[in-house]
């Protein structure tokens, strides 16, 4: 028997594109992740909920109302699973590009409405240092008056380092050190190594700057906020810092074991230029996987298409190198494990062990450590740090404000300037 | 073998035997014999399924189960080929006077193709998921019912479809060295970015 088809491809894969889409939003808004918002900022539910529910309901009304798909003979089984995985891929990835695209128009129309463009780069400069940057200010305060940040490297974080820096008062001083590898290295870098490049850094601005960067305050924000658990002895020894300022840290989940959740405050565009920097590439595992992998790829690919093409098999030349790049990772897998690799245990799984490591020990530096709202549920998992850094006297939570793209939300500017401000004066 | 097929038969007029009767049903089942609405429906399904979790673990969890059903659903879709290439059985409405609400289908008949994707996506959800599976089986029986309502499969395509579609589902989740390749993979690149925090602009 032959089966006579009426292929009705491009109106099926919209149908899967815009259900898809919808019920995306849907779980965007119930999971609260707030990057995957399509029109920037927070998702609201009182938004995306009807959105989501609107795209559903008019894909199905649009696609069943032609009568071509009611009881008609269609396209192929094979044919609709293709644009069943194809629309709820292009689905999300209009969905990721959508959220970074009006989020990246959002911080520009914010930078411009408060003044932060132009004027206040002009406030600080940048310096290029070997192994990382910096941006200092150009007024400098007395000595206690100026704040040290210890950032995450990339232009995100300094536009958000000059943000920060404009709502502070006047007359205070702000060096912020970009370390290029990231703090989020800690685990490869090793801490010596750590401590030695921004030792080094602050060294060669105090030089290029003639500054002297003793008794100041020193803040660490995001994974800077890690690194000043293996930085305070340091700086406690030669730099006698007034105080010691953690803004949202990363607290990992020791019980399940994750470092956090990127998609509830950072958008794709974030992620990947976050994934970017570290360059997973450079990875000598990485290197080995590929070299492994690709002459398998190259083989099942050949294989496969092979048999595709020998048997005739329906959309041959795009089955075959499909089947065998399934097959190629499947061997892979096999052949990496067996070699004992070790990378399948992941950068992440070394992180959470770190992170959920032993307290640091109590210093004679007072200390403050902000958390965000996410990391409230994180924090209780965190049965070894039951030890002075995280007494509650400590501890500042920042209700509904989240890290990433939101930490300058609900006043968190001002906020931060007073916490600096009254660590200065209560000193 | 020949009052197994009388009893197919027989249960198969049965069933078609209700189509006519009353519009509404008529029109009710036509809608779940739609070649499109329920996989779909079912699809879409395993997008909820895969973002429905509460934390990351759920989610790496949901994503395993989500890769699972795709692997079930070729592994069904390999022993329907080979059940077809073997057996051929024609539709009802070639052989008997039916009671025909759907266009004719020029494949053969054994095993139910509808039956055996639905209830792959079922039974593989269910293995994964025992909560949330079950939400796959009303959608897979209605459609199953549906064909033979309609006059294009007898109870024993739909049968054979439900076994071989428990038959993968069951050797997928029972024999993990076939998923587990690509659920690392997966788990890599959810790792890699989900860990990707920053603070920024």
């Amino acid at each position: 028997m032959e089966e006579i088809f009426y292929e009705d491809i491009l109106d099926t894969f919209l149908f899967c594109f815009i259900a898809a889409a919808g019920i995306i939003q849907i779980m965007a808004a119930r999971r609260g992740w707030h990057g995957l918002s399509p029109y920037g900022g927070r998702v609201r539910r009182g938004i995306n909920y009807p959105l989501g529910a609107a795209l559903v309901v008019a894909a199905y009304a649009w696609y069943f109302s032609d009568p071509l798909h009611r009881n008609v003979r269609n396209i192929e089984a094979f044919m609709s699973l293709v644009c069943l995985v194809l629309g709820i891929a292009a689905a999300g990835a209009v969905t990721v590009l959508l959220a970074s695209a009006s989020e990246a128009l959002r911080r520009r129309l914010g930078r411009d409405k408060d003044g932060r463009g132009e004027g206040a780069g002009a406030l600080m400069e940048r310096i290029e240092l070997p192994g990382g940057a910096a941006l200092i200010s150009t007024a400098w305060g007395e000595r206690g008056e100026n704040l040290v940040v210890l950032a995450e490297p990339g232009r995100g974080s300094e536009n958000l380092m000059r943000s920060i820096y404009t709502a502070l008062p006047p007359g205070h001083g702000m060096l912020c050190v970009h370390h290029r590898p990231g703090f989020d290295d800690l685990e490869t870098q090793g801490p010596d190594a750590v401590k030695m490049d921004v030792t080094g850094l602050l060294a060669q601005v105090e030089r290029e700057r003639g500054l002297i960067l003793r008794e100041e305050t020193f803040m660490g924000l995001g994974w800077g906020g890690n690194a000043l658990d293996v930085l305070a002895p340091e700086l406690e020894k030669d730099r006698a810092p007034r105080r010691l300022l953690k803004v949202a840290p990363v607290v990992p989940d020791c019980e399940l074991g994750f470092v956090g959740d990127a998609l509830l405050s950072d958008t794709p565009l974030d992620m990947l230029t976050t994934l970017a920097r570290q360059r997973p590439w450079k990875d000598a595992d990485f290197g080995r996987i590929i070299r492994i992998w690709l002459p398998v790829l190259a083989a099942c690919v050949v294989l496969a298409t092979g048999v595709t093409v020998g048997f005739d098999v329906r959309w041959k030349l795009f089955s075959g190198p499909l089947t065998g790049l399934l097959l190629s990772l499947w061997v892979t897998y096999f052949l990496v494990r067996r070699k004992g690799d070790k990378a399948a245990e992941g950068r992440e799984t070394r992180l959470v062990s770190r992170l959920c490591g032993p307290a640091p020990g109590d210093g004679i530096t007072p200390l403050t450590i902000v958390f965000t709202s996410e990391d409230t549920e994180a924090m209780a998992t965190l049965p070894a740090r039951e030890g002075p850094a995280y007494v509650p006297e400590r501890l500042e939570l920042w209700e509904d404000v989240l890290r990433g793209k939101f930490i300058l939300e609900k006043g968190t500017p001002g906020r931060l300037a007073t916490l600096i401000w009254e660590a200065k004066s209560g000193a | 073998m020949c009052w197994l097929l009388d009893l197919d038969y027989t249960l198969f007029t049965w069933i078609n035997g209700l189509a006519g009767k009353n519009a509404f049903l008529d029109g009710a089942m036509k809608v779940f014999c739609n070649d499109h609405l329920v996989p779909f429906t079912l699809g879409f399904m395993l997008v909820v399924m895969a973002l429905h979790g509460r934390n990351r673990k759920q989610d790496r969890d949901n994503l395993g189960a989500v890769l699972r059903v795709f692997i079930s659903i070729a592994v069904a879709s390999a022993v329907l080929q080979l059940a077809v290439t073997l057996l051929h059985r024609p539709r009802p409405f070639i052989d008997h006077e039916v009671n025909l609400l759907f266009y004719y289908p020029t494949d053969w008949s054994f095993p139910s193709n509808p039956a055996t994707a639905t209830f792959t996506f079922f039974f593989s959800a269910l293995f994964s998921d025992r909560r949330f599976g079950w939400w796959f089986l009303p959608p897979a029986l209605l459609m199953s019912f549906a064909r033979i309502y309609c006059g294009v499969h007898y109870p024993g395509d739909v049968l054979a479809g439900v076994l071989i579609a428990a038959g993968s589902a069951y050797l997928v989740h029972r024999v993990d060295f076939l998923s587990r390749p690509l659920i690392a993979v997966v788990n890599s690149v959810e790792s890699r970015l989900r860990s990707s925090l920053s603070v920024r602009e």
